[in-house]
């Protein structure tokens, strides 16, 4: 019964502490927003330049042309040495000459399909190797496309081709965007964390008064702590929905207006409404750091 | 009820609040503890509270030595006293009426137990019609009502008041005496720290004097309680 009677007591208190103090219920909302909406903004870019990187290395394959006198078993006696000494090496598929034909047929114009022969289009039989972006880093990266250069003197081996170029960006592009992004989390969580600790120390603060009366006609720490974390939840929850609406809206304005840009090939998808989640798990839980290391100081019985 | 046994209170840069102090109360009396200002009475009351600690000595407080309370009995130590002070120590954001039940609340009684008590409480000192007013629309004598309102609501056995009556005039400050000589009679013990003789001298009880941390004397104030 009196677990009851407290913890209805608690819930009570959070509640009232909101409307007893509406300034700083304010304050504490919107900074633990704009900490989320800073966070959500930079999960939003993390995930479209991952999607931007996986595109791009999405089409990492190369292509080693075979003399058209090669034999099937000498073909895939190759891709087996391909697949077992790269690890990055995803995936070898063998294409036959004619495959190559219906392949360089797509890839003419219709007009001029319409008035050739097959046969006069060149082809011959390929094996397509298809990389592990996961697996590759720049340094890796530039070994490989040593390693593939000298497939060209190998027997059977007619050409090989593939844009060392576009390798090479694609992995320096990806490994730039790993250490910025990790570099932006940093700076961006770090300043979220310290926004709400400053901002909730302010607060309680300018609460220590009530602090003290409380402790005097003998409350115990947790007494009071509780009540602060049920409004700091409360909050947490408030500003999770209202920062994931901003970066959500937000978004959306940025996409529109990205949209009419043709050049742009990243897909433009919202955020998933399951993401709401995340923003309001961030908020509870800013909240409640909040809450917990801006009451401890305070929490002294002796001075 | 409380026995102060060669007391010594520094503070960090040398300064004695109380030297070597030693006195006794027993249960259901009234003491003053009296001085000028710096004597040691606030201290006197923190020590009490277990708001600070003593340097060296030992102190009692019904047969339990304050050195060597744990820190998580001191909030059921303090509810059994209750306090007092010069400016209140109100919550300025909650009511008449929450000011007052939070001594009610720390206890785990329920909602129903808090309204009746504190309505008894409120209405014992008057304060029935302000039970929905903040300490800040309030006047400096119904504050301090309040204030004892607040801690007397949970019959504690002990009451310090620390200079109760030094932000009342004399009117108000006679008013708030009697509510503790009041509460005395009831049986409670009281411990009042005052300088202010003149108001001490209306009620006869036992008086300690005080001077830089160090017990100068004891007498009955005069008067005619």
């Amino acid at each position: 019964m009196r677990v009851v009677t407290q913890t209805a007591y608690f819930v009570r208190q959070g509640v009232a502490n909101l409307s007893r103090h509406p300034l700083y219920a304010t304050v504490g909302v919107l900074t633990l927003t704009v900490s989320l909406i800073l966070v959500g903004f930079l999960g939003l870019f993390l995930l479209k330049a991952n999607t931007l990187v996986d595109r791009l290395a999405g089409g990492l394959k190369l292509t080693v042309y075979m003399a058209p006198d090669v034999t099937r078993p000498a073909a895939d006696e190759l891709a087996k040495v391909l697949s077992s000494q790269w690890p990055e090496v995803k995936e070898v598929s063998y294409h036959t000459e004619l495959e190559d034909r219906e392949r360089n047929l797509k890839l003419l114009p219709a007009e001029l399909v319409a008035d050739l022969e097959p046969e006069l289009v060149p082809a011959q039989p390929y094996l397509e190797v298809i990389l592990d972006v996961d697996r590759l880093d720049d340094v890796r990266a530039e070994a490989l496309v040593k390693w593939f250069s000298s497939l060209n003197q190998v027997q059977g081996v007619d050409e090989v081709l593939f844009g060392s170029q576009k390798i090479a960006a694609a992995f320096s592009l990806l490994s730039g965007a790993r250490t910025l992004g990790v570099f932006i989390s940093l700076v961006i969580v770090l300043a979220a964390i310290f926004f709400v600790l400053t901002t909730t120390r302010l607060i309680v603060e300018g609460r220590r008064r009530e602090i003290e009366v409380l402790l005097l006609v003998g409350a115990t720490p947790a007494f009071i702590r509780l009540p602060h974390y049920i409004e700091g939840t409360l909050q947490g929850i408030a500003a999770g929905l209202l920062s994931y609406a901003v970066v959500w809206l937000l978004q959306r304005h940025l996409l529109t207006t990205l949209r009419g840009e043709a050049f742009l090939q990243v897909p433009l998808d919202l955020l998933p409404h399951g993401m709401a989640l995340w923003f309001l798990a961030g908020g509870v839980a800013l909240g409640l750091v909040g809450s917990a290391l801006g009451l401890a100081r305070h929490l002294r019985f002796f001075r | 009820m409380i026995v102060f046994s060669n007391v010594t209170k520094r503070y960090p840069g040398g300064i004695t609040a109380l030297d070597s102090l030693s006195f006794d109360m027993e249960e259901g009396e009234f003491l003053f503890v009296t001085g000028p200002s710096g004597a040691g009475k606030s201290t006197i009351i923190r020590l009490l509270l277990a708001m600070e600690m003593p340097t060296d000595g030992q102190i009692l407080l019904a047969r339990r030595n304050l050195r060597s309370l744990r820190e998580s009995s001191i909030p059921f130590l303090r509810r059994n006293i209750g306090t007092i002070f010069q400016d209140f120590r109100l919550i300025d954001s909650r009511t008449v009426f929450e000011n007052v039940a939070v001594t009610l609340e720390v206890l785990g009684l329920t909602s129903r137990e808090v309204r009746t008590r504190v309505g008894q409480a409120l209405e014992m000192f008057g304060l029935t019609r302000l039970a929905r007013h903040y300490p800040p629309m309030l006047s400096g004598g119904e504050q301090q009502r309040v204030a004892i309102a607040r801690a007397i609501v949970n019959d504690p056995p002990l009451m310090l008041a620390d200079e109760p009556t030094g932000s009342l005039d004399p009117m108000l400050a006679v008013e708030v005496m009697d509510r503790l000589t009041e509460m005395h009679r009831r049986g409670v013990t009281v411990l009042v720290a005052t300088h202010d003789v003149a108001l001490m001298d209306r009620y006869r009880q036992r008086c300690i004097m005080l001077e830089r941390g160090c017990r100068i004397g004891e007498k009955i104030s005069g008067g005619d309680a």
